[in-house]
């Protein structure tokens, strides 16, 4: 079955020839905030996420990659169904969210989990992990009594490779790498088959990150788990979704889609081109040769009053009139997506070329 | 021609007490800070780096006791500087870009009262209209609108800005030495990259020595010419960033280093470090990175490895990389 990404009412694309269904796919989403300034005047309207569509096939690993304030994590929380987009579809299985049951709908939410940034804040700190663990296996009846209880927690913790002791531990006890793979457990004890992981190694120290990576991947391979991969970090973006998709967010829109390897290595969008030459790389020879970042602005434009037309035109180098008027759409280029009105002229940009 | 130092760190020892026992948050350290280099101090959150530096300035906090140890700056010793003398010293002789320098500024001061307040507490014969001048050149070095940006209040800047007028800020009286605590890590990577051209630039126009602390392997090998590795209060590896990053010799550092995610690997799974970092109230005996190493021997359990030095300008603290082994043991 082929995979489709609709793009912004100009028909079908046909993405490539995945054989994995969708499990979640988003139509023209739009997330606008409002942002009440008074009794008598209008509210401001921040668009958070604008015109958004994407596929999430099963046991894909997508990153979505972006600047803060681009809308990477409330594209996270619309996907989980915890925000009602302002517009557009959500699709789980085919069926629209807001079409759901009852019934559905917490089936809906048992499928799909979330993995926070924030481990220590993400749980109860007056519960011991016990508590934590078994409490939704229990509401949500996935066992007949405690015992069949505590017997899926331990195998989830096995998954986890977290002894069975520090159960009757409070989170406190437990350091930072340990509360994250204690969330990824509570996460699988759900049997879901998406897990949204919103910049889940950012407050782990960096010798832990990688094993926290490395237990993703391993959920991924082996319960054949979907995930979206939220940061801001393209080396672990690369490292986790080296075989799935990244999806680039600047100002609530998305402006590159495609195969990591590929948008990585030959990135069509002038943004992408800015942000890839500004990361460092963790080896001097390569990171101390001077490049000069492709912008013609280092200031990130306000989400609340978004330039017109292409919402990267005052800070793109190669910008002409169409695009200070006229909003790109996403067309297929180079076998991905790419949001920009002059992506066939651009001058050739590699990753390696000047490195 | 050896390479002169500008701040000598002696047999530092820094202890904490909690109820639980003793923290040695820096463990007889020695460490050398080069004039004119910019050299990176990195390590884990808990691994001693700020501590370290704030012993620099002589601004440990109240719990937190020197024990042994003396800071070298140009022939005298900090820790024993007081009241007046210590008040010239900071900010004139180093100054310090905190972690979250962007809390830093007052928010009911406008930068202008921010940059007077401060001269004029280090020069108080000072004439406001002939100053200036000199902080409008300081912001113009990072790249801000001096006529705009002096008249402003916090909150009317982004966190770049905010943090360029920090790096303007801690060059108002011509320190020559500036120590910047995780100077990046709350700004976005173009902002961050920004940041590093500025500081790149000050750093060549004006010789100034630069400490930076940060834990981020892919700011140390693009800004730094130096690198010291901190693990559990100690420095387990220093040297010169090439040499350091082609032949590293002491495991933790490796792991460090090879481990970090990059924008350019492909394809390659990589080896986490086992374990977690330790307690530091409750430190291993010996080598307190032994029962996460894979190299670790008997001696490692027992003794806890000196700062030896393997080659030029490149010292490491482990049993298993001595002298005439070298690098070579792990490969």
């Amino acid at each position: 079955m082929h995979a489709i990404i609709r793009c912004q009412g100009k028909g079908l694309l046909h993405m490539n020839d995945d054989p994995r269904k969708p499990i979640m796919s988003l139509r023209n989403v739009d997330m606008y905030y409002e942002i009440k300034r008074g009794l008598l005047k209008q509210p401001a309207r921040i668009g958070a996420v604008v015109d958004v569509s994407l596929d999430i096939h099963e046991g894909e690993v997508l990153a979505v990659v972006g600047e803060s304030g681009c809308g990477k994590t409330t594209l996270g929380n619309v996907i989980i169904g915890m925000l009602k987009p302002t517009r557009g579809q959500i699709l789980y299985n085919g069926k629209d969210l807001s079409q759901m049951t009852r019934q559905e709908l917490k089936e809906f939410r048992s499928s799909v989990q979330l993995v926070q940034q924030d481990s220590y804040a993400a749980l109860n700190p007056v519960k011991t992990l016990y508590h934590s663990l078994c409490g939704p296996v229990l509401h949500k009846k996935l066992a007949r009594n405690k015992a069949e209880a505590l017997k899926m927690v331990h195998e989830a913790l096995d998954m986890v490779e977290i002894s069975h002791e520090e159960l009757d531990k409070y989170p406190h006890e437990l350091s930072g790498g340990q509360r994250q793979r204690i969330l990824m457990a509570r996460a699988i004890l759900m049997r879901p088959k998406l897990i949204v992981a919103d910049e889940p190694v950012s407050m782990i120290d960096v010798s832990l990150r990688i094993s926290i990576l490395n237990l993703m991947a391993k959920l991924n391979k082996t319960l054949n788990i979907a995930f979206v991969y939220i940061t801001h970090d393209f080396g672990t973006a690369r490292y986790i979704a080296r075989n799935g998709n990244i999806c680039i967010m600047y100002l609530g829109k998305m402006v590159e889609y495609g195969n990591v390897q590929r948008v990585l290595e030959h990135p069509s969008h002038p943004y992408l081109q800015a942000l890839l030459t500004a990361v460092p790389v963790p080896d001097p020879e390569i990171a101390k040769k001077k490049r000069n970042l492709p912008l013609k602005s280092i200031e990130m434009p306000s989400v609340a009053a978004p330039p017109p037309g292409c919402r990267f035109h005052p800070r793109c180098p190669y910008s002409v009139d169409i695009c200070e008027t006229e909003e790109p759409v996403l067309l297929e280029h180079n076998e991905g997506l790419c949001a920009c009105h002059r992506v066939k002229e651009l001058p050739q940009w590699s990753l390696r070329a000047d490195r | 021609m050896t390479p002169k130092n500008i701040i000598e760190v002696r047999d530092l020892t820094v202890e904490f007490k909690k109820p639980r026992g003793s923290l040695l948050a820096v463990n007889h350290v020695d460490f050398d800070l080069r004039e004119g280099s910019v050299t990176a101090l990195v390590g884990e959150s808990g691994s001693g780096k700020t501590t370290l530096a704030f012993t620099m300035l002589n601004i440990v906090n109240t719990t937190g006791k020197i024990l042994s140890g003396s800071v070298n700056y140009n022939g005298t010793d900090v820790l024993k500087l007081k009241g007046e003398q210590l008040r010239r010293y900071r900010w004139k002789e180093i100054s310090m870009i905190f972690q979250s320098a962007q809390s830093s500024l007052n928010p009911l001061m406008t930068i202008q009262q921010h940059f007077w307040e401060t001269y004029l507490v280090h020069e108080p014969e000072a004439d406001e209209k002939k100053v200036i001048p000199r902080f409008f050149r300081l912001l113009e070095d990072v790249m801000l609108d001096p006529d705009r940006v002096l008249k402003l209040y916090p909150h009317e800047l982004s966190g770049g800005m905010k943090q360029r007028v920090m790096i303007a800020f801690s060059m108002l009286l011509s320190p020559r030495v500036i120590i910047l605590d995780e100077p990046t890590t709350a700004l976005d990577v173009i902002t961050q990259d920004y940041i590093f051209s500025i500081l790149d630039k000050i750093h060549n126009e004006t010789g100034i020595s630069m400490l930076l602390l940060t834990h981020d392997i892919g700011v140390v090998a693009k800004v730094a010419d130096r690198i010291a590795v901190m693990y559990a209060g100690r420095i387990v590896e220093v040297g010169d960033i090439f040499t350091v990053f082609r032949h590293t010799a002491h495991p933790y550092a490796k792991a460090l280093i090879t481990t970090a995610p990059s924008l350019l690997d492909t394809d390659k799974d990589k080896e986490p470090i086992k374990g977690s970092p330790p307690d530091l109230i409750d430190l291993p005996p010996g080598c307190a990175f032994h029962p996460r190493c894979p190299y670790a021997t008997e001696v490692c359990r027992e003794k806890c490895p000196a700062l030896t030095m393997i080659g030029e300008d490149h010292y490491v603290a482990c049993h298993n990389s001595l002298p005439g082994k070298g690098a070579a043991a792990y490969e």
